[in-house]
């Protein structure tokens, strides 16, 4: 949408009237959004330091653009606090790379909301929950940058249900599906190091996720009866595909994974070898597709993990994003599974509030 | 309906298959690409799970409504 900063709507002095007149004009995810003044859109456009008009993110099939303007309108909508607001920022420029195919996931019937991984220092300068409680409600800046992005999507790139978003089920992700990554007591570098951001730097990930599977285990005190758990649900039949993955190990897991001094790389590749059917089953459930089975067993790229006759979920372990989240009680750990039956969507990093290489 | 419209424009002729479900949204997208008229084919849903048989009957009825799209002036 053009940017057009004196497009301004008259309504009464009262909230509550402002609030109807918003849901009047359909700008809503169904709850009531705080209605957009001057002076919140003003002060939220601060926290970013380059013009309103500047584009951030682009449909490919409609050509519908979201400046930054029409960005900190929907942030001030969803109740985003200023210095929210270089996430979403961040995460829509890249949402806005043309492999997380932003139009595709959120189109489809496989009914995907894009799940935002605030790692580093921002996470707590904005206080978001990494903790207890991680996808759940309570925290406002978890809550309200998810929910922003799930506004931009229908207010700015016209993502309607039923119209141009077709999810047949959808979930409650498409609500808000915002979490940071837990830094206490985690036993590995952050995700933002792992990307090779600058030391300092915070990153948002963006992941294309289905719905939410949480993984149970009590009683494995081992990283193989763990993570034989999180593989299994990574392989159900439901699920698996050449998709990728992100797996959010609870501390009460990630404690057994640390006392075993197992590192991310090794987790990742564990899990890769540990996550498949077999091309018989695949068959039995009329899911095999010889090409898919080709691209992961040879073709471009041979993996040695691979195995003949198992047909694994991804193209290797880097399709396998794992990091640590939750509170500290619990052997919860959950599993979310790509978008799309095969790799239609992959998942961007970008800083948070910073330009790094910039032109 | 957007790969199709795309060829229309660079003067290739397509002919836009789509499933009933998705009529609403194929009217979107061609009203959003400004050729809110464009014509299309439609077929009964769903097509990845059918037979063969079944798939060529969707097929032939496809090909029915393809002829007036494809040989319109």
């Amino acid at each position: 949408m053009p940017y057009d900063a004196e497009r301004l709507h008259e309504v009464p002095d009262d909230p509550l009237a402002a609030i109807d007149y918003c849901y009047e004009q359909g700008w809503t995810d169904g709850l009531p959004v705080m209605p957009p003044s001057v002076e919140r859109v003003t002060e939220m456009l601060g926290h970013e330091g380059r013009p309103p008009e500047t584009l951030l993110a682009r449909h490919p099939a409609t050509g519908l653009e979201c400046t930054v303007h029409a960005a900190a309108v929907n942030a001030v909508m969803a109740g985003c606090r200023p210095e929210y607001f270089p996430v979403l920022v961040a995460a829509f420029e890249a949402m806005n790379e043309p492999s997380f195919n932003f139009h595709g996931s959120t189109a489809s019937t496989g009914g995907s909301a894009p799940l935002l991984i605030v790692s580093g220092p921002v996470a707590d300068d904005i206080a978001m929950n990494a903790d207890v409680n991680l996808f759940g409600p309570g925290n406002r800046a978890n809550a309200t940058i998810g929910r922003a992005v799930r506004l931009i999507l229908m207010n700015v790139f016209r993502m309607l249900p039923g119209i141009s978003d077709k999810s047949t089920q959808g979930h409650p992700g498409k609500f808000a599906f915002c979490i940071a990554e837990r830094h206490r007591d985690n036993p590995w570098p952050l995700l933002c190091e792992e990307q090779g951001y600058p030391e300092g730097v915070s990153s948002v990930t963006v992941f294309a996720g289905g719905g939410f599977c949480n993984i149970e285990n009590h009683g494995g005190d081992t990283p193989e009866q763990i993570l034989g758990t999180v593989a299994d649900a990574m392989a159900n039949y439901g699920c698996i595909s050449l998709g990728q993955s992100a797996v959010v190990l609870a501390p009460e897991h990630m404690r057994i994974l640390a006392r075993a001094g197992w590192t991310r790389r090794q987790t990742q590749d564990y899990l890769f070898a540990q996550a498949y059917r077999s091309v018989e089953g695949m068959k039995a459930v009329g899911k095999h597709r010889e090409g898919e089975y080709a691209k992961q067993h040879g073709g471009e790229i041979s993996y040695s993990l691979a195995k003949d006759g198992q047909f694994h979920r991804g193209l290797g372990p880097d399709d396998i994003l794992v990091l640590m989240g939750g509170g500290d009680a619990g052997g919860h750990s959950s599993f979310i599974p790509s978008w799309s039956r095969g790799r239609s969507s992959l998942m961007q990093s970008r800083p948070i509030g910073v330009c790094i290489d910039c032109e | 309906m957007h790969d199709g419209i795309s060829f229309e424009q660079l003067g290739k002729r397509a002919a836009v298959i789509c499933t009933e479900p998705f009529e609403v949204t194929a009217h979107n997208i061609a009203r959003t690409m400004g050729l809110p008229d464009y014509p299309f084919i439609m077929v009964e849903h769903p097509i990845g799970s059918r037979r063969a048989d079944e798939i060529r009957i969707l097929a032939e009825e496809a090909y029915r409504q393809a002829l007036p799209i494809l040989t319109a002036a």
